[in-house]
């Protein structure tokens, strides 16, 4: 068992906050996610001059198919054990309901907006999951269960047209293909963002790898949660320390760098316009 | 002239892969530049020894497809379309069953009526006659030489010819489903593609394909004028998904960015979370 507070001589005192058994599922998630996009855009992007590159990265058609199939079912699989885990967690432990959207979730997006725009001083307390987090927890599930569905559909088509009519295959052929791209820049916008390019975290947040959150971090993130942990220890006294965290947003003030990323996001912002606008019609 | 002939036929006898036969049709015929008119169009009559004994007929007669040309001079000699028709005819002299399916399909019929030339030889070549040996590629390229627009987007668009146009060579090219000499039309009963065949036909590749399983179309368009809209209103609402998510995260991000730009100026401070009622002692 991982200790819940620890102690770091650079960043004083460590929360854990994912246990090896979720870093491990992350990263499992992480892999079959970035294989099957890579391996899966080709396929709708089929006349794109990288798609034939990649296609040859991987010796041929058919090669990279069996492969996306494959990483797909891995990725299924873990996401079945995601909710084996969810039952077992409830049976041994309280049954946890805190990512799921609350009223308060709401409140906390005006208020963010409002404290990013000036217009208030005031920045939200987050709990134990703010919602930033919970919209990425809440999209992953939702985008499996449509990829699987689909993907499953897709690859089964004589067992599915036991059930339904063939153009029902069509119609989740045509959603396999819209959630993919919609997970894929979700990724890349939200998730990057958040784990990697927010100026608080750059270059990159380590809790997926350490799984552990610095208490500086932990008033900066989920200040509630924090202050339930607090509450509920009775050894507060042996956790005095004076140890600053020193690795701890670094690049939270470089105005270098967020004037890089303002940039950066504004022309995917155009981009993604100018892209798919024409598409909607 | 006689001992001009015997010069000639020296050295054609260099050339031992030539049934001796051929040697005088190629006395003048292997000429460069051997040319007539017919209606005032400049013909040529050269044929290349070295193409034709490149041939899977290369110990053919000529005359095994030239059936009508027996003496000289050539009496009843035709050309164009008519000569097509002639030649095709004597293919199947020899290639009897293969001929059955053929004379019974669409590429028959236009070819006889002289809508287009879709003859044994347009496929197989004239003079380097071949058996066709094509790789899945080859063959959507054949066959798409003439068969493009709606026909050849909705195979595009399928997986099958994405698959193929990607390199695979396990997924269905044209001849697949349609037959290549049984290219009859999905209209009637004997064609592949029929409704009582297409079950078989699919059964072919896909394991315990149902009757179900064949009613749809294969080659679909996304549209709003097919029979089947809504995969094509998925995909529709797909786009606007992906506009309002991800244009929702980025302007989230960039309001964030701005936020943190202005902080990062007015005050060198990171954390500004008010946390002094988080108590730690």
């Amino acid at each position: 068992m991982e200790e819940r507070i620890s102690f770091s001589e650079e960043r004083g005192l460590m929360f854990q906050r994912l246990t090896l058994n979720q870093r491990i599922q992350h990263f499992v998630n992480f892999l079959t996610f970035t294989t099957c996009v890579i391996t899966g855009l080709p396929i709708k992007y089929h006349g794109a001059a990288l798609s034939a590159k990649i296609v040859s990265l991987f010796g041929g058609f058919d090669t990279m198919f069996y492969t996306h199939v494959v990483s797909g079912i891995l990725m299924l699989l873990a996401f079945s054990y995601h909710f084996v885990y969810l039952a077992a967690y409830a049976y041994l432990n309280e049954p946890s309901f805190a990512i799921l959207p609350k009223w308060k979730d709401a409140v906390e997006i005006v208020q963010t907006i409002k404290y990013n725009l000036g217009l208030t001083d005031e920045h939200p307390e987050y709990g134990r999951y703010c919602y930033k987090e919970k919209m990425e927890y809440l999209a992953l599930i939702w985008g499996t269960v449509v990829m699987g569905l689909s993907g499953l559909m897709m690859y089964f088509p004589q067992i599915t047209v036991k059930f339904v009519p063939r153009w029902v295959i069509e119609a989740f052929r045509a959603a396999h293909s819209g959630e993919a791209v919609l997970a894929a820049l979700a990724i890349v916008v939200w998730h990057m963002y958040n784990a990697h390019l927010s100026p608080d975290f750059f270059p990159m947040n380590k809790t997926w790898i350490t799984g552990k959150v610095s208490k500086t971090q932990m008033e900066h993130e989920h200040p509630e949660e924090l202050r339930e942990i607090m509450d509920e220890i009775d050894y507060k006294e042996e956790l005095k320390t004076d140890v600053e965290d020193s690795k701890s947003f670094k690049f939270a003030n470089s105005r270098g760098l967020i004037g890089v990323e303002i940039a950066l996001y504004a022309v995917f912002l155009v981009w993604l316009l100018k892209t798919f606008v024409p598409l909607g019609f | 002239m006689l001992s001009l002939l015997f010069v000639f036929n020296g050295v054609l006898l260099a050339q031992d892969n030539i049934p001796a036969a051929n040697k005088s049709c190629l006395t003048c015929h292997q000429r460069e530049g051997f040319s007539t008119k017919h209606d005032g169009k400049e013909i040529s009559l050269t044929v290349d020894p070295a193409v034709l004994a490149d041939s899977v007929h290369k110990n053919n007669p000529c005359t095994t497809c030239h059936m009508n040309i027996q003496g000289f001079p050539h009496q009843d000699v035709v050309y164009g379309q008519e000569l097509t028709v002639q030649v095709t005819k004597s293919c199947q002299m020899c290639h009897a069953n293969v001929a059955k399916d053929y004379k019974a399909s669409k590429h028959w019929k236009a070819t006889k009526n002289g809508m287009a030339d879709v003859s044994c030889n347009a496929c197989h070549g004239e003079h380097n006659v071949q058996k066709l040996e094509l790789t899945k590629q080859e063959e959507v390229k054949m066959c798409t030489q003439c068969h493009q627009g709606a026909i050849l987007e909705g195979y595009k668009q399928s997986f099958h010819g994405k698959a193929v146009l990607l390199g695979s060579q396990e997924s269905a090219s044209c001849v697949d489903c349609h037959g290549a000499h049984k290219a009859l039309g999905d209209e009637v009963a004997a064609s592949p593609v029929s409704a009582k065949n297409k079950p078989a036909t699919c059964a072919k590749c896909h394991q315990d394909a149902q009757a179900n399983f064949a009613k749809g179309s294969e080659h679909l368009t996304l549209s709003a004028k097919d029979k089947n809209k809504i995969p094509y209103y998925i995909s529709k609402a797909y786009i606007w998904l992906i506009i309002l998510t991800i244009g929702f995260m980025l302007v989230h991000i960039l309001i964030e960015l701005f936020g943190k730009f202005r902080k990062a100026k007015k005050d060198d401070i990171t954390i500004d979370v008010d946390d002094s009622d988080i108590d730690l002692n």
